[in-house]
């Protein structure tokens, strides 16, 4: 079961770095946003992998698709931050009991799962563009960015989990 | 001691969070003086090879527009020769025997594998690199006009800082009236450019052409940049703020010609001397 779920969860990443850099890096809407979904590991990560590991392949992560799309470590950064976050976000969507469960998508509703996603979305366009542009003078560009792609990478990540069946 | 130890053993996931911050906080900030990506950048082999194979099978589909650009600018090449010929003639007929001399500029032509506009530091890569005599800082065009400036340079490949590059300035004049200024992107769309340092002085109108100003020793002069859509002259200043639609369609990039200034180093050593006394 453990082993099987591991070939998964290393499936999920390859594919999503392919989906990431061959299809979205090319989905450009109104000549400026980019669809970002390597978050979508940290949404599918299972519950018993110590939070060290899950960190550090969050890391690698960010950092493969950073060396395809010529971003230095924006990724990386933001998606470690992201797997330092997650024990709190999925207590503040799914409340305190998520910690005693394996799976944490057992019993949880519709929405809360949506929630989920859609503050680890928002969260990696916000970190991602408070690194790239770097200068507070352009807070509003970076907010602007930050909410564009954030709906943009929702509507992606919708069409994603809807092909790829959620339980690990 | 032992106190020592379980402290780091307790914290061990915060203390490794801080040091994965550390690390890409290092990565990214020595980044933002953009010439010293050195490792991270799409010139290296895996990405590039990836790139250039994903490439190869879009351009397929782009074939029938490539081959109609070719076409015209074959035609508009043809057109300029035949012009060429002609003056050449009247020349000879003048008895003038200028010898021309070996010329300033050199290119190179390059398939561009990789290309962003979405982002606010935008870079392209292209399928040369040193090792046929591609260097950083480079000019580079194609038949629409300007599109950046090579950035890094690895063996086979080199990225070009694209002129939609947050710290990209491009020197840039009024094609009618020689008044030069700087050309920098408004960082939102990639098609609308800022020119500043206009002198009040300069008759500027909309629809006016802008080129290159030949001053920045990175591209020759009168290189097409695009056209004006707008300008004014903010209060008590005496510099227009023009703001430039580009000509080339930088979200439509596949071949690109580098240019080469064999003049550059010689000119460089004599500007920093005499910067210098």
């Amino acid at each position: 079961m453990i082993t099987n779920d591991l070939g998964n969860l290393a499936l999920r990443f390859i594919g999503l770095i392919f989906v990431q850099v061959l299809i979205l890096n090319n989905l450009i809407v109104f000549g400026q946003y980019i669809p970002f979904i390597p978050v979508l590991f940290l949404f599918w990560f299972p519950m018993y992998i110590p939070k060290n590991i899950m960190m550090v392949v969050a890391f690698f992560l960010g950092l493969i698709i950073d060396i395809f799309n010529d971003t230095v470590a924006f990724h990386a950064f933001s998606l470690s931050t992201i797997a330092y976050l997650r024990p709190s976000i999925l207590k503040f969507c799914f409340g305190n009991n998520i910690e005693f469960q394996s799976n944490h998508f057992q019993g949880t509703s519709r929405a809360q799962r949506l929630s989920f996603l859609f503050i680890l979305l928002s969260l990696e366009a916000f970190l991602f563009f408070i690194l790239e542009i770097f200068n507070f003078k352009h807070i509003l560009l970076i907010f602007n960015k930050t909410v564009l792609t954030t709906f943009l990478s929702f509507g992606v990540s919708l069409i994603i989990t809807s092909i790829i069946p959620r339980n690990i | 001691m032992q106190q020592i130890i379980s402290f780091l053993f307790k914290r061990q996931v915060e203390l490794l969070y801080l040091l994965l911050l550390l690390i890409s906080l290092m990565l990214s900030i020595n980044s933002h003086s953009y010439h010293q990506r050195q490792y991270l950048n799409s010139a290296n082999v895996l990405s590039s090879s990836l790139q250039r194979w994903s490439n190869e099978a879009f351009t397929y589909l782009d074939l029938k527009k490539v081959n109609s650009t070719l076409n015209e600018e074959n035609v508009a090449l043809k057109n300029e020769l035949e012009q060429l010929k002609s003056s050449v003639q009247l020349l000879n007929r003048a008895a003038l025997n200028t010898a021309f001399g070996e010329s300033q500029f050199k290119y190179y032509s390059a398939k561009v594998i990789k290309n962003s506009i979405s982002r606010y530091r935008n870079y392209l890569t292209i399928d040369i690199g040193a090792n046929d005599k591609v260097t950083t800082d480079m000019g580079v065009i194609n038949e629409n006009g300007i599109v950046g400036v090579v950035d890094e340079v690895s063996a086979k490949y080199a990225t070009i800082a694209s002129v939609a590059h947050a710290d990209v300035q491009i020197n840039a004049k009024l094609k009618n009236s020689d008044h030069f200024g700087f050309l920098s992107w408004d960082r939102v769309d990639y098609t609308l450019f800022n020119l500043f340092d206009v002198p009040k002085n300069a008759s500027v109108a909309l629809g006016d052409t802008i080129v290159t100003g030949g001053m920045s020793n990175i591209f020759p002069e009168d290189i097409l940049i695009g056209t004006v859509v707008d300008y004014s002259i903010p209060n008590n200043q005496s510099f227009y703020e023009i703001t430039v639609k580009l000509n080339n369609d930088l979200a439509n990039l596949n071949y690109v010609k580098l240019i080469a200034n064999k003049n550059k180093n010689e000119i460089s050593t004599l500007q920093s001397k005499t910067s210098l006394e």
